[in-house]
């Protein structure tokens, strides 16, 4: 199925039902009249989106969609591919499927997600893979790889789940982290892993490191090598033989917290 | 039946139903790599002595293996599950984990596995990392030269072990020169082992003995020395020289595809007879019969 967005809406449009496995099953007729939350009034879809065959496997999504939010909310399997901006909770609660966008992405982009494998060409907002605000842990599995650049509070307390970035990060990336995997291409904002309980964050560029960390040694993770070839592979991003080559800074902290999550700063 | 000269012996090779798991063993370089691989099928010939029955089955490019390093494929074969588990635990965290650089990767797609890893990681004493990539765990366990990084589950599979021919020829130059191009012929072909040394065996043996304490004893009917006053001598007179050569494999397909590259690569003047070893049927679940194997 194809959705095109045709009115922008006012206010933010609620729409947690745009996921495969709630469109593919249904017929055009039934897809124009499913329920969503204009602000605080319900409407039905075909108010913003006009809906036409497309791929059978695929949901296709289209245009500037930056006040739609939870697109892709709890998916568990399919694809979804989104050209344009997307706004806020893409992904919320995702479990499994792939979603791709070709686009910017907003805030708070895949809270509570716990597999699956979401792909975003652009830039991303604030808080990406975080917890929400009262609660300890982020996002426990999955994959998102973004290749822009984006702001802070990047998995706020992020358990195994792997988030590359092709870009710059803001402050406080992986703060509060409890475990899983961070690799950044870009520069990196201030606090860096504060409050970090176990966890890799891998820098390629130099940052400034917190007091609580301490310094080990220069090596070669071969398990670098591996999440390299397999970004490589699996991704657009242009990973250097450098790094993979390469070695690594290795820096234990946060002694804040139970000290055992690393930095991973490669080698100048 | 004949291939060129040498006769082929309407007869079968009995191969058993095994378990088997495949390592991928990488290292910073092809030293290294070979060497834990060298260490880790070490006395792995046969499972009567050496529990399993190990060997390399492949040399790896950097760009087949999963971290991009140099590395070697690695069969490991034993009667069942829990042992094989056990096999690897042992030969892994004693022979790759403890080789410098090196890193150790399932390198079997199978629903079935067994937890080695997820054993090994102790030996980290709560300094080791685990990490996902694409679904399947790794273990990073600190040791002296950075860390020892192994998948957390192997896949394994039930197998073939035991497929055979034995080579009889008429002098030695002759049946070490069948040997040595047959295994290097075989050796092309994927998901097989000759766990043997150089892949060929002297000491071939039947099920019993006169000695009631051993299982296995010397198959007197193909020695060359005692063949004179063995009633039940298999060899032919003008025979001076046999020879065994041993297959595991991941499946019945691969077992005969070596069979029969290494039997039509053996035949030769010189080697007189080709025949396989069984047990009249009654131990091993495949028969391979040799003349299905002639080009």
């Amino acid at each position: 199925m194809k959705l095109k967005l045709h009115t922008l809406p006012d206010v933010p449009l609620e729409a947690e039902k745009i996921t495969p496995a709630v469109i593919n099953k249904l017929s055009i007729k039934e897809i124009e009249n499913l329920k969503v939350f204009h602000g605080n009034r319900e409407t039905n879809l075909a108010d913003f989106f006009s809906v036409s065959k497309g791929s059978q496997d695929i949901l296709e999504v289209e245009g500037d969609m930056h006040r739609i939010k939870y697109l892709g909310a709890k998916m568990s399997s399919g694809e979804m591919r989104i050209n344009g901006d997307v706004g806020a909770h893409l992904a919320s609660g995702m479990t499994g499927g792939h979603i791709i966008v070709n686009g910017n992405a907003s805030d708070w982009i895949a809270p509570e997600m716990s597999g699956g494998f979401l792909h975003i060409t652009g830039n991303g907002g604030h808080c990406i893979g975080s917890s929400y605000r009262g609660s300890a842990k982020g996002i426990s599995g999955g994959e998102i790889i973004i290749e822009g650049s984006v702001k802070n509070e990047l998995g706020h307390g992020m358990s195994n789940a792997i988030i590359v970035i092709g870009g710059n990060c803001g402050d406080f990336t992986g703060v509060n982290m409890n475990s899983g995997t961070i690799l950044t291409f870009g520069e990196m904002g201030i606090r860096t892993g504060a409050g970090m309980k176990r966890g890799t964050i891998i820098c390629i560029n130099d940052l400034e490191i917190l007091p609580t960390f301490t310094y080990n040694c220069e090596y070669a993770p071969v398990y670098l090598k591996l999440l390299f070839k397999y970004l490589k592979n699996k991704t657009k991003i242009k990973v250097s033989d450098n790094y993979i080559n390469g070695f690594f800074h290795r820096w234990s902290g946060d002694a804040v917290e139970m000290n055992r999550g690393e930095l991973l700063v490669y080698c100048h | 039946m004949r291939i060129k000269n040498t006769e082929i012996v309407d007869t079968y090779a009995e191969a058993f139903s095994m378990w088997s798991s495949k390592v991928i063993i990488t290292g910073e370089n092809d030293y290294w790599a070979l060497g834990a691989a060298r260490a880790m099928t070490g006395m792995a010939t046969s499972i009567i002595g050496c529990k399993c029955e190990a060997g390399i089955d492949l040399k790896l490019s950097p760009e087949e293996t999963p971290d991009g390093r140099p590395g070697y494929s690695i069969l490991v074969f034993t009667m069942d599950k829990e042992s094989l588990r056990t096999r690897l635990i042992e030969r892994i965290g004693q022979c790759v984990m403890t080789c410098p650089t090196t890193a150790c990767f399932n390198g079997f797609d199978s629903e079935e596995t067994v937890n080695v890893g997820g054993a090994l990681r102790y030996f980290g004493d709560g300094f080791q990392i685990s990490k996902k990539i694409n679904g399947n765990r790794f273990w990073r366990i600190p040791v002296f030269d950075g860390e020892f990084l192994i998948s957390e589950k192997f896949g394994i599979k039930k197998s073939v072990g035991g497929g055979n021919f034995y080579i009889l020829g008429n002098s030695s130059k002759v049946c070490l020169d069948a040997c040595y191009d047959a295994v290097k012929a075989m050796k092309k072909v994927e998901n097989i082992i000759m766990p043997f040394p150089k892949g060929v065996v002297r000491s071939g043996s039947k099920v019993g003995s006169k000695y009631k304490a051993l299982v296995a004893s010397t198959n007197h009917a193909y020695c060359p020395t005692i063949k004179g006053f063995v009633k039940d001598s298999a060899i032919p007179d003008s025979v001076h020289i046999c020879y065994e050569i041993v297959i595991d494999g991941v499946d019945e397909e691969a077992v005969t595809k070596a069979m029969k590259i290494g039997i039509n690569t053996a035949a030769r003047d010189g080697v007189i007879q080709i025949t396989a070893g069984n047990f009249g049927g009654k131990l091993g679940q495949y028969k391979i019969y040799l003349k299905d194997l002639i080009e």
